[in-house]
């Protein structure tokens, strides 16, 4: 199993305005290419720093993060992210949003048009690609975030928290379409990182979970998910998948009784 | 995904305001009669209590226009010239070196003591001196009103872009965007609306500038105008100066708001 994202001995402390914080210390994991894993832990224990980190939008204090085999010292549009707040740009139109990344790109114009629209139907936005932001509930800009983030077609996406602000039915709606679209546009499966506070999503969706411990965050353990796919939503009910809900609920009940 | 619950999107695109437009509404209408009242206390009051000497009745003010009316336009156009012309080359100079303070930091360095030097001084206690220098023609004018004007969009622009939230500039970041795409089309947009404030007192603060210098040396404009008629003792004309300098400054503020919110129709406003 060749890691495709390997984070190496990675510490970060920040000089806040009540003193330093350590907010992640030696934190070691490797993501297979093609893997979906999700990062569950206590709120501040790092996993927004860390994501950064892998995008290379945070340097960290020590330690090395390599995205197929390269050392990550900045950004780059095969490793987009979906951010934990409202990203999305409200001076450009649904469409100017999504298509955002492509400027940059070699595609022509008239293909990136192509590209959006296609874009826009799939998140289904349909009617909606020339709509401001500010037209828009937090759902659909959230869905704006996730087709901006599809659009370079990367071979690595970066989901802090993406539906975390969403109802529940809404969320799962989007959960089987982020599962739907995780294949790039050759058939291979994206590299994923997914930030995430609900159990049931994490397990849903992922091919192992990381539980990471509180403030300074570290890798306690990575468990495996061992259920096939495709998922059914109704896999949430079956006693396996409680099973391991409960035993990372156990993992995080005890970490916070410990700190 | 279903689209239903998206419902009639084409329709839901639009404006939520679905108040029929009339020409004038019930709070209009209040403002006009604030004015009449105000205009006919303006003629009982001339009529009766005021002198003509210290303030002009209405039909005063009417007949002055009529009578000077060659004059006051080629004063307005002389006025309004300097006004929009410094207000707009002090604006976009500043907003200019706005961005490119910070852009990059040894540009700041050599900018910033200039700024800082310039900021606290009225631009009105400069006048004397660009009349010994420039004569009171229209160059020192100029000069006087785009300095009072870049002052102000250069702090505004530092402040604005200071204040653009970082998660858009790391969106863009992850997507590709260079450090001069990300000032094009992240920045620029971002402190548009920060602007359009700057811009509106740029503007009351160039009229103030060009009818000062016009008070102290001119040979044309509203300002000398108000000037010559107070030696004159002309109230009337007074009037009708300070008049006309009101009601266009109003429309040139205007303008600006029905630009600027063009250029912001993006953000999401309270009314
Ligand atoms: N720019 C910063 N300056 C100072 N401290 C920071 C900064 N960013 C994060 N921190 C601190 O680092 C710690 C980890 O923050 P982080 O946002 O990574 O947590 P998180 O695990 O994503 O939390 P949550 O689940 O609430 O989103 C927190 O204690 C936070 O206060
Ligand atoms: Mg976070």
């Amino acid at each position: 199993m060749s890691a495709y994202i390997s984070i190496a001995d990675i510490s970060k402390s920040f000089a806040g305005t009540a003193g330093r914080i350590d907010a992640l210390q030696n934190v070691n994991l490797d993501v297979p290419a093609g893997e979906f894993l999700c990062l569950v832990g206590p709120s501040g224990c790092g996993k927004s720093t860390l994501v950064f980190i892998i995008a290379g939008l945070v340097k960290a204090s020590s330690g090395e993060v390599r995205v197929a085999g390269k050392p990550v010292v900045e950004p780059d549009p095969d490793r987009t992210m979906v951010f934990q707040g409202d990203a999305v740009f409200p001076w450009m139109t649904v469409a100017q949003n999504i298509g955002y990344g492509l400027r940059f790109g070699a595609m022509s114009k008239k293909e990136q048009g192509k590209t959006v629209s296609q874009l826009v139907d799939l998140v289904g936005l349909t009617g909606f690609a020339d709509a401001f932001p500010k037209e828009l509930s937090g759902g659909m800009k959230k869905r704006v975030d996730l087709a901006r983030a599809y659009a370079t077609n990367p071979t690595v996406l970066l989901m802090d928290e993406p539906f975390g602000a969403l109802d529940a039915i809404t969320k799962e709606k989007m959960q089987v379409d982020l599962m739907r679209l995780s294949v790039t546009d050759t058939g291979q499966r994206r590299t994923i990182v997914f930030v995430t506070h609900d159990l049931e999503e994490a397990i849903f969706l992922a091919d192992r979970v990381a539980v990471m411990t509180p403030r300074p965050g570290t890798i306690e353990v990575v468990l495996d998910v061992p259920f096939p796919r495709p998922r059914e939503a109704s896999i949430r009910l079956s006693t396996e998948f409680q099973a391991l809900r409960g035993q990372i609920r156990e993992l995080l009940v005890s970490e916070e009784e410990e700190s | 995904m279903k689209r239903n619950e998206l419902g009639n999107s084409a329709d839901a695109v639009g404006k939520e305001d679905t108040r029929k437009r009339r020409l004038i509404t019930g709070e209009g209408a209040v403002s006009v009669i604030t004015v009449l009242i105000l205009v006919a206390l303006w003629t009982a009051l001339t009529d009766s209590y005021i002198d003509d000497l210290y303030f002009p009745s209405p039909m005063d003010t009417i007949q002055v226009v009529g009578r000077m009316e060659g004059v006051l336009v080629s004063y307005f156009l002389a006025t309004m010239y300097r006004v929009v012309v410094g207000m707009l080359i002090g604006a976009v100079l500043g907003v200019f070196c706005g961005v490119a303070m910070s852009w990059n930091k040894w540009i700041n360095s050599v900018l910033d003591p200039l700024i800082e030097g310039l900021r606290p001084i009225p631009a009105v206690a400069l006048i004397p001196f660009f009349i010994l220098w420039f004569g009171i023609g229209d160059t020192g004018k100029l000069i006087l009103t785009a300095i009072g004007g870049f002052t102000v969009m250069v702090v505004t622009t530092l402040e604005a872009i200071k204040h653009v939230s970082p998660i858009y500039i790391m969106a863009a970041r992850t997507l590709g965007a260079s450090r001069l795409e990300i000032y094009r089309t992240i920045i620029l947009p971002a402190i548009t609306p920060t602007l359009i404030g700057g811009v509106r007192v740029t503007v009351a603060l160039s009229f103030a500038l060009v009818i000062a210098s016009e008070f102290m040396g001119a040979q044309s404009g509203l300002g000398y105008m108000i000037m010559l008629a107070r030696r004159t003792l002309q109230t009337d004309a007074i009037l009708v100066g300070v008049i006309i300098i009101g009601i266009t400054s109003w429309i040139v503020d205007r303008c600006v708001r029905i630009v600027g919110n063009y250029l912001t129709r993006w953000a999401p406003r309270s009314e």
